[in-house]
């Protein structure tokens, strides 16, 4: 699947070639902890972004503020040439979002919730029924499409956010572990929805600590680490060369902790 | 084992009131415990001069103590779910010892201790004599161990109930249960303020259910008969071990079992009728079809619906009866809006987390009031017609039919008031309701029962404030001035929708300024 790599294209090929997300000294501490340590991050549009990191490293909270859904202490964000913030309603209008954690509606079946999101939105009703049951078949949840979401799994969740993110056709996707708990069939789905959506233009956003996922998807990538971004660009030119786990390693300077103090671990140990 | 359980209570008691809010609800709630309890003691205390009186005032006021834990978390605050069961699933543990440790862990908390508080002065109300003061000490340690047993059990009990396939139908009955129970503690109070006599007649009969034995049980030791004082207590004893071993097997049962009452919808075909086809057209009407499907689907949103009515309704009817007052009693259908308007006071709690797809979707103030119009429409398009029945009837019981409307139409103008005054507290102090698999009662989150009671019965004091203006109408009605009156139960409507426009417009400045935070304490992970 190495191939993928080929569908990245130059920048100048992608919409406007201006920036889709620009964040300028960006910060958040909750109590004493720093989650967010004054990040600088460019993302041109019409990439498929990947924001890697281990778990902990502040992904969620970075993309939590750039979408407008947690104030930040300080910084500036600009996303589609708008500042998020103070007044985060211009933004959110216009892109879409799959959070963390994956809240949705839960005694809602798929249909009716897509029809509640796109209402909510004010997409006209016809229009609404219209794109939520193709995207149900895109999806391949169409055969769950009245069935209550509570009683849907992982990936299908992941699914039908994803299909309420996409709903009103916005510039810029952040999508919040989009791959995560997701089974490798529900997964390949959502990889070539969001590569055909990128190919349009627009932009995508998303955050994952699978580092082979992040270098098979994506033609632009920013590591973050204890809260900090420490290397952004073109994938070819972060990752160095090398496989972008080793390259991370390498710009973290990772040590092996493979487990010394664990001797009682294991069968064999008696 | 138990150490375990108690000391994990307690740190994450301590952890929620880390919290302000959640702060401030417990520092009312111990208020209200200091301020009552020399009262009570007091009153005690001057029974132990008349021990005929003071055993029958034991007697009642032992079981509306025990009825109270049954009602109150039921039907208003919901059961303190801090050590939710449904955790501990995973653990090696046996049932017996989960719920021996889930039932210590659940004296811990500021309900237990007052219910304890209030009652410590009977000890000495009761007794006459060292012989008769321990077993009176026994007497109290074994009300307060029925008081929890009876309010956990009957939760998980009925929890399993509604949550089930047949739980719509069920629900009823859950019904009258709550309220068949709230209403025996408002006839005992009516009766208690009544005369001595009825209270003896009361006492003679609710001795024999476990509460009022281990009430006897100190003054007939007082009065040296032994034997009967130490078969009351192991008469309460034993409730307290069937109840147990009853929430016990209800919870293993939950535990294991999943939740029925979605697999309906599992059939591939769903049905396309009545509220799908019905699709008003704005954000407003989108929020209110939403609204309506959740107050049918949701078991916590069931139970409160199943609550507010039996509180609200039973009630206006015995309260009638006692009253005598003719077609004027009818107005107290008021009191039943006042309690289903409740519903409306954390409206953004009830989402909890899925709050952000609202969040994520507001472009400006005005979004946001119609969210709050739009739930508030689906709480009158149950509520109203509720509301009518109960007023026709009630009107129908005091002699004409005819004598509803005016009711009617101030128990309407309450409830916008009620939504008026609960959007506000939506905004104000919002708190998640999570869903529990054990316990569809559940009042939240650690140490978040004193803030429900506190937003409960904050919105009941306001709504009952800003009703007052209402008592024009029927004043001028009773005074015989029927155009004036006319025009004043007219002038009431209008006066309930303003209120209710108002508190969506400041619940719409209020949220829009702060929805991060919003959705910060709502999307909060539970401790544990």
């Amino acid at each position: 699947m190495t191939t993928a790599n080929g569908s990245s294209q130059p920048t100048t090929g992608a919409g406007p070639g201006g920036l889709a997300v620009r964040v300028r000294g960006l910060w958040k501490r909750f109590g004493a902890q720093v989650a967010v340590a004054g990040i600088n991050l460019d993302v041109p549009a019409g990439r498929f972004c990947g924001l890697v990191g281990p778990n902990g490293a502040g992904k969620t909270t970075a993309l939590s503020m750039i979408t407008g859904l947690l104030r930040p202490d300080a910084g500036t964000i600009e996303v589609i040439g708008r500042q998020t913030w103070p007044d985060p309603a211009a933004v959110k209008a216009e892109i879409g979002i799959l959070p963390e954690g994956l809240r949705l509606f839960e005694r809602l079946s798929g249909l009716e919730l897509l029809g509640y999101v796109g209402r909510l939105r004010r997409l006209p009703a016809a229009e609404v029924d219209r794109r939520a049951e193709q995207l149900l078949a895109v999806f391949d949840l169409d055969s769950a499409a009245n069935k209550l979401v509570v009683d849907y799994s992982t990936g299908m969740r992941k699914k039908l956010g994803l299909a309420a993110a996409l709903l009103h056709n916005p510039r810029a996707l952040f999508l919040d572990e989009p791959f995560e708990g997701v089974d490798p069939i529900s997964a390949s789905v959502i990889r070539d929805v969001l590569t055909r959506y990128t190919r349009s233009g627009s932009t995508v956003v998303f955050s994952s600590h699978v580092m082979e996922l992040v270098e098979r998807l994506c033609d632009w990538v920013a590591v973050m680490h204890r809260g900090q971004i420490v290397a952004q660009g073109p994938l070819e030119s972060v990752r160095a060369g090398l496989p972008l786990e080793e390259a991370f390693l390498s710009i973290v300077g990772a040590g092996d902790r493979g487990g010394d103090g664990l001797t009682w671990l294991g069968s064999s140990s008696g | 084992m138990v150490g375990i359980f108690v000391r994990l209570k307690l740190r994450l008691l301590a952890n929620g009131l880390q919290d302000t809010a959640r702060l401030v609800g417990f520092a009312v709630g111990a208020g209200l415990t200091v301020a009552v309890t020399p009262v009570a003691t007091i009153g005690w205390l001057r029974l132990r001069e008349q021990p005929e009186l003071a055993a029958d005032v034991g007697v009642v006021v032992f079981t509306a103590v025990a009825l109270a834990w049954i009602i109150l978390p039921l039907g208003l605050f919901g059961t303190d779910d801090t050590l939710d069961p449904a955790r501990f699933a995973a653990l090696p543990l046996r049932p017996r010892t989960l719920v021996t440790g889930l039932y210590v862990g659940a004296f811990v908390g500021l309900a237990p201790l007052a219910t304890t508080a209030v009652l410590a002065g009977s000890v000495f109300g009761l007794s006459a004599g060292p012989g008769s003061t321990v077993i009176a000490l026994f007497a109290l340690a074994l009300e307060v161990a029925l008081c929890v047993a009876v309010s956990r059990a009957l939760a998980s009990a009925l929890s399993g109930m509604l949550r089930s396939r047949r739980g719509r139908d069920l629900a009823v009955l859950v019904g009258v249960l709550i309220g068949g129970s709230g209403q025996l503690v408002m006839l005992g109070t009516a009766y208690m303020s009544g005369s001595v006599d009825l209270m003896h007649s009361a006492a003679s009969v609710l001795r024999w259910a476990p509460p009022g034995m281990a009430a006897r049980a100190a003054p007939d030791a007082a009065a040296g008969h032994y034997l009967v004082a130490i078969a009351g207590l192991a008469g309460a004893a034993l409730a307290v071990t069937l109840l147990l071993w009853w929430w016990g097997r209800s919870l293993t049962g939950a535990m294991v079992t999943t939740d029925a009452s979605t697999s309906r919808a599992a059939r591939p075909t769903g049905r396309r009728v009545g509220l799908h086809r019905w699709q008003p057209g704005g954000r407003a009407g989108a929020v209110a079809v939403r609204e309506l499907r959740y107050n049918w689907r949701e078991p916590r949103r069931r139970s409160a619906w199943v609550a507010a009515v039996l509180f609200g309704g039973i009630g206006p009817f015995l309260l009638l009866r006692q009253d005598g007052a003719g077609t004027g009693g009818v107005y107290v259908v008021c009191l039943t809006a006042g309690i289903v308007g409740l519903q409306a006071a954390n409206q953004l709690g009830i989402d909890g987390p899925a709050t952000w797809i609202h969040v994520a979707t507001w472009r400006d103030p005005r979004d946001i009031r119609a969210d709050f119009a739009g739930r508030n429409l689906a709480l009158a398009m149950i509520g109203a017609p509720i509301l009518l029945l109960i007023a026709v009837a009630l009107a129908s019981i005091a002699g004409s039919a005819g004598s509803a409307l005016g009711p009617f139409a101030l128990a309407c103008a309450v409830l916008g008031i009620a939504f008026g005054v609960g959007n506000v507290a939506s905004a104000l102090a919002p708190f998640p309701v999570p869903e529990s698999t054990t316990n569809v009662f559940s009042g939240g989150n650690t140490g978040q029962g004193c803030l429900a009671g506190v937003v409960v019965i904050g919105s009941l004091a306001c709504t009952g404030l800003l009703s007052l203006p209402l008592l024009v109408g029927p004043v001028l009605a009773r005074l015989d001035r029927p155009v004036l009156a006319g025009s004043a139960f007219l002038g009431g409507i209008g006066y309930g929708l303003v209120v209710a426009w108002l508190g969506r417009y400041l619940a719409g400045a209020m949220v829009y300024g702060r929805q991060p935070e919003l959705l910060g304490l709502l999307t909060r992970r539970e401790a544990g």
